[in-house]
């Protein structure tokens, strides 16, 4: 594999070289365009603490000149974000978790074999990603309840078991691992299916800690199905409990924002920790078409 | 590099939840009978926890869960779940939401003994005859939907006006003298919030109620089944043009101020039509803004919109009469005081005294207590209408940022006819259209 | 650079005739892994998508009401329909337009972003995660946020802008404004995800490239067109579909933007899903809505094979079907 660090500094002196008399300009726009990423959300948190007469205070004030925690006890109170937080911590693991398996084991047979098919099958699956969701919502919805599925666990999960981007993710960054170490394998008399557990999978680690944040983040977001499917608070996901929520308060946006704050916090979190491994992960892995 | 000792950690937290969670879902399934409401105002939360706490204690066999939804999403869990006989016992809704379901057969009539109480003058017959289709009743009144105009009184007295507007004239009168602007000219404060825009059929159902007073209507029954657009005349055009003139003739509302309950709370405009739920809506957000209510204002006629909200037991219910037995027991009279007294919906039952609830909270009496030729109308039971006032919608709000529209009848006219004719157009492809 | 192998044991080719079959018994076994190891994954997309994707596309041939008990078959009457549909059409028209002005500025920008990024790690390591916010940021928490920024009065767009002078603007509502500013949030969100996967291409690109082109003169901008962009293809292939892809598919921030009396208007900001969603889920018409769910698809598919038509890497390793 290529070594990311005499690479990184190679490019380092290359880049410099290119760039250095626009250099304090593109520091500019990068810090202008973080700002931009984050001001929402420091907006968002310093609300949340601010009293109602601070709220609409104008112009906006991003230090509360009174800091209070009470939006957050009455957002605690006005709904359960813990049952929200871990019904949508389950969805979302069990989704993550059924995708990784999927996608990395499909996305190496199509990266790494030639099959008959192979292509067909594989842009069959992608296109089943290019209708929305709500396009068959509804076949769907009855066929949820001819299981019994209709308000559990298993109806609410059960549509994002699957990812077609996961498995063109995966195909892409497998395509990438040398075939000469599958052959030392072979030779080493390792099967095919222990070429996957014993090169593939420790080789993608990072690809596949990336692909777990899409998917823990796309089960986490997903508003429409937990609606249709189910019929009980207790089985709220985070996001739609945040929608009720909202409406509850339209106009106590310190009480909105608290919510808000709440409800993505676990998911920076989650996102906190894996960080790395995305970052360094794409990074080292490396894509290829 | 990637830290499994972090992944397996992440895993076995899912895992635990997992463990923790199954049991109380199951557990929850022993009790004998088991009711589910299905609610689309959120707000309503605090009613059905105490009707449910009291009707506990008198039938401890029965178990009742409610959710609650808002409204456009309570109305798409409802249209997938009737036609698939999977919805809650219990539904609160619209009789126009529901009248589609109950013209497919998707909804039984009242039993005897509900059809009974509906009749037994405990609401005003005009409800019984909305919720009436082919003879027999279906759903159960719980709370309605009327408009009031919401003013501000301190921002009125400030202007040296004393009442709300009470004709279109006044309207404008008072409006222009509400009004504030900045140095620049702009406007800073409206004199009146109009519904202007957002999507869905919002802005069409506030534009009725100024179609209305001058005397005409979104659409106009012929015949049983027969409909055409009733807003393609003088009404639709002066309605429209009351419009135009606030907006862009006299500067009193713009798009820039914040408009709706909101931007009454925030105190940036003066008066605005809404439903009773604002008085609630204030005495939580905006305790301090002074504001009364008065009926619509009126011009050739006057009345104020009826929506019914109704709670109607649906065919998946495993246990219709239990339901039913519950739905009665939300309408007894002490639980429609609570349901205005906390939640500010308007309680439909017309023969509970309501006078202590006024006395504490003098707005709520614009609501109920009519001015003599005051009007109810209401929703027609047309399956096609949502999709008649959704496209309306659309074109109003072209047409409320036209500004050429000022002094320009013909183009008035023009707007009108366009839209008439795609009204009458939905009501021929669903064939229901009366002709010219 | 081989990235691919062929059911063909590793021994090289062979000569002999029992050799061949010996190969050919191994390429069938290896055909039968394949098939196999594929076989859970294609079981679940045939339960969970495939399944009800054709009962979808069956309803198009349908008057199918959702509520009506008689559902007859018209053909293509519902085709038909749709190009004569003003409504259909201007959410096409959307559509396009969302989807050239997202897929378009986030490739650019992000690309942008990547360049002056690559070089600078430790920078670099800061940068992504906060650009990466937006991205694992749920839609319904974004929409709070960026309704107060587009709001006319209280908005911090309109009060950043008026310390240039400028006058309030109703972002939401003026119906020329409206796709524009959603179109701008989508941006937001999506940025960092596409300028993490520019990144991983920069890097992966060999100094070798570089240095040659420095002997032959070419440095800056010249060294960016001729080698990083053709080298950059693959990820430019994959960002452009799974963008172009999710554009064609946006609903929930149109959806949640319309919402409320100072919401965007419908028609301003209609696409396609939304069209959908109204005919289908308000109206009830669903055939209507799986005929255009049809043509969406057949769009999003053709766009797609352009894509891997025109990007198909140089290299014989690409297997882009």
């Amino acid at each position: 594999m290529r070594s990311t660090a005499t690479r990184g500094d190679v490019i380092l002196r290359h880049r410099r070289a290119v760039f250095s008399p626009g250099g304090i300009a593109v520091q500019v726009i990068l810090a202008a365009g973080a700002l931009t990423m984050v001001l929402p959300f420091i907006w968002m948190l310093s609300t949340s603490f601010k009293p109602p007469a601070e709220v609409i205070s104008w112009p906006p004030r991003f230090i509360p000149l009174h800091p209070t925690v009470k939006n957050y006890v009455d957002a605690m109170k006005a709904a359960p974000f813990f049952r929200f937080f871990i019904n949508s911590f389950l969805v979302s693991g069990i989704s993550t978790l059924s995708i990784l398996l999927t996608s990395s084991f499909s996305g190496f047979l199509f990266a790494k074999y030639r099959f008959p098919g192979r292509d067909i099958i594989f842009i069959a699956i992608l296109a089943t990603a290019m209708v929305p969701f709500q396009s068959y919502m509804i076949p769907f919805y009855l066929f949820m309840r001819d299981l019994g599925w209709l308000s559990t666990y298993q109806g609410l999960v059960a549509p994002l078991l699957i990812m077609s981007f996961g498995i063109f993710f995966m195909r892409q960054n497998i395509l990438s691992i040398p075939d000469e170490l599958m052959d030392a394998a072979r030779i080493d008399g390792c099967s095919e299916f222990g070429i996957y557990t014993k090169i593939i999978l420790p080789l993608s680690k990072a690809a596949l800690s990336a692909l777990s944040i899409f998917a823990f983040r796309n089960a986490w977001s997903d508003f429409i199905w937990p609606l249709l499917i189910t019929n009980d608070i207790n089985l709220y996901t985070m996001e739609l409990g945040l929608g009720m929520f909202q409406h509850r308060f339209t106009v106590d946006y310190g009480c909105i924002t608290a919510g808000s704050v709440i409800s993505v916090a676990p998911i920076l979190v989650v996102f906190a920790v894996f960080r790395r491994n995305i970052i360094e992960g794409i990074t080292l892995t490396g894509l290829k078409g | 590099m990637l830290k499994m000792r972090k992944v397996g950690f992440l895993w076995l937290l899912c895992l635990m939840a997992l463990a923790c969670l199954i049991p109380p879902v199951n557990a929850a399934s022993g009790k004998a009978i088991r009711l589910a409401i299905w609610s689309g105002y959120p707000e309503m939360a605090p009613f059905y926890q105490k009707v449910i706490e009291d009707y506990k204690k008198e039938n401890p066999e029965v178990e009742v869960t409610f959710l609650t939804n808002p409204l456009r999403e309570h109305e798409q869990k409802i249209s997938a779940a009737i036609p698939a006989n999977t919805a809650a016992d219990i539904i609160e809704t619209s009789t126009y939401v529901m009248q589609k379901f109950i013209d497919a057969g998707l909804i039984d009539p009242n039993p005897p003994k509900v059809d009974k109480f509906l009749k037994s003058g405990v609401y005003d017959p005009f409800y019984v005859t909305l919720n009436t289709s082919e003879g027999k009743t279906y759903g159960v009144p719980f709370f309605q939907g009327r408009q009031v105009m919401f003013w501000n009184t301190q921002m009125f007295k400030e202007a040296g006006l004393s009442h709300a507007p009470t004709t279109w004239e006044e309207v404008i009168d008072f409006s222009r003298k509400l009004a504030k602007y900045d140095a620049q000219g702009n406007l800073s404060r409206a004199g009146i919030s109009l519904r202007k825009s957002g999507g869905g059929s919002g802005v069409t159902e506030k534009w009725w109620f100024w179609v209305y007073p001058a005397g005409g209507s979104i659409v106009e029954q012929v015949s049983k089944d027969k409909w055409r657009n009733g807003y393609d005349n003088d009404a639709g055009r002066s309605a429209l043009k009351l419009y135009i003139d606030l907006i862009h003739k006299y500067k009193v509302d713009s798009h820039k101020i914040k408009a709706d309950a909101e931007g009454f709370a925030l105190q940036t405009h003066a008066m605005f039509t809404r439903e009773s739920w604002v008085v609630g809506y204030m005495k939580q957000n905006a305790p301090s803004v002074q504001f009364d209510t008065a009926p619509l204002p009126k011009n050739k006629r006057a009345g104020t919109i009826c929506t019914l909200m109704n709670f109607y037991v649906t065919k998946s219910s495993k246990n219709p009469e239990a339901a039913w037995d519950f739905v009665l027991f939300m309408m007894r009279p002490e639980y429609q005081k609570y349901l205005l007294s906390k939640v500010g919906w308007f309680p439909c039952r017309t023969d509970v005294d309501y006078e202590e609830i006024y006395k504490q909270v003098p707005q709520y009496r614009a609501f109920m207590a009519l001015p003599a030729g005051y009007q109810l109308y209401a929703y027609p039971s047309l399956a096609c209408y949502d999709e008649i006032q959704t496209k309306l919608s659309e074109r109003l709000i072209q047409a409320f940022l036209d500004a050429s529209l000022v002094d320009n009848p013909g183009k008035i006219a023009r707007v009108i006819s366009d839209a008439a004719r795609e009204t009458d157009d939905i009501l021929r492809a669903n064939g229901v259209y009366a002709g010219k | 650079m081989k990235s691919e192998y062929a059911a063909r044991p590793s021994g090289g080719r062979s000569t002999s005739t029992s050799r061949s079959a010996r190969a050919s018994r191994r390429q069938l076994k290896l055909y039968l892994f394949c098939y196999l190891g594929l076989l859970p994954t294609i079981l679940l997309f045939v339960i969970l998508r495939v399944r009800p994707l054709f009962s979808t596309l069956q309803l198009s041939f349908y008057n199918w009401n959702m509520i009506k008990p008689i559902k007859p078959f018209v053909g293509f009457d519902n085709y038909r329909a749709l190009l004569k549909d003003d409504l259909f059409l201007l959410s096409l028209r959307n559509t396009t337009l969302f989807a050239f002005g997202t897929v378009i500025m986030t490739a650019v920008l992000s690309l942008a972003l990547a360049s002056a990024l690559s070089g600078r790690r430790k920078m670099s390591a800061f940068y992504q995660v906060v650009y990466f916010i937006p991205v694992v940021t749920p839609m319904v928490p974004v929409s709070i946020i960026w309704k107060w920024i587009y709001d006319p009065g209280y908005g911090l767009l309109n009060y950043i802008l008026s310390f240039f002078g400028i006058e309030p603007v109703g972002w939401l509502t003026y119906p020329n404004l409206a796709l524009f500013s959603i179109i701008v949030m989508c941006i937001w969100k999506a940025l960092g995800y596409n300028m993490v996967m520019f990144l991983v291409g920069l890097k992966a690109i060999s100094r070798q490239y570089y240095e040659a082109a420095a002997i032959d003169g070419a440095s800056g901008w010249k060294s960016f067109r001729y080698i990083t962009l053709p080298l950059l293809k693959p990820i430019i292939l994959y960002v452009l579909v799974t963008s172009t892809i999710d554009a064609f598919n946006v609903f929930t921030p149109v959806y949640v933007m319309t919402t409320g009396s100072q919401g965007a208007p419908g028609n301003a900001v209609r696409t396609l899903v939304y069209n959908m969603y109204e005919d289908g889920f308000r109206y009830f018409k669903m055939g209507y809505a799986s005929a255009q769910a049809a043509v969406l698809l057949l769009i999003v598919l053709v766009l797609t094979v352009l894509q891997f038509a025109f990007l198909r890497h140089e290299d014989t390793s690409s297997q882009g079907p």
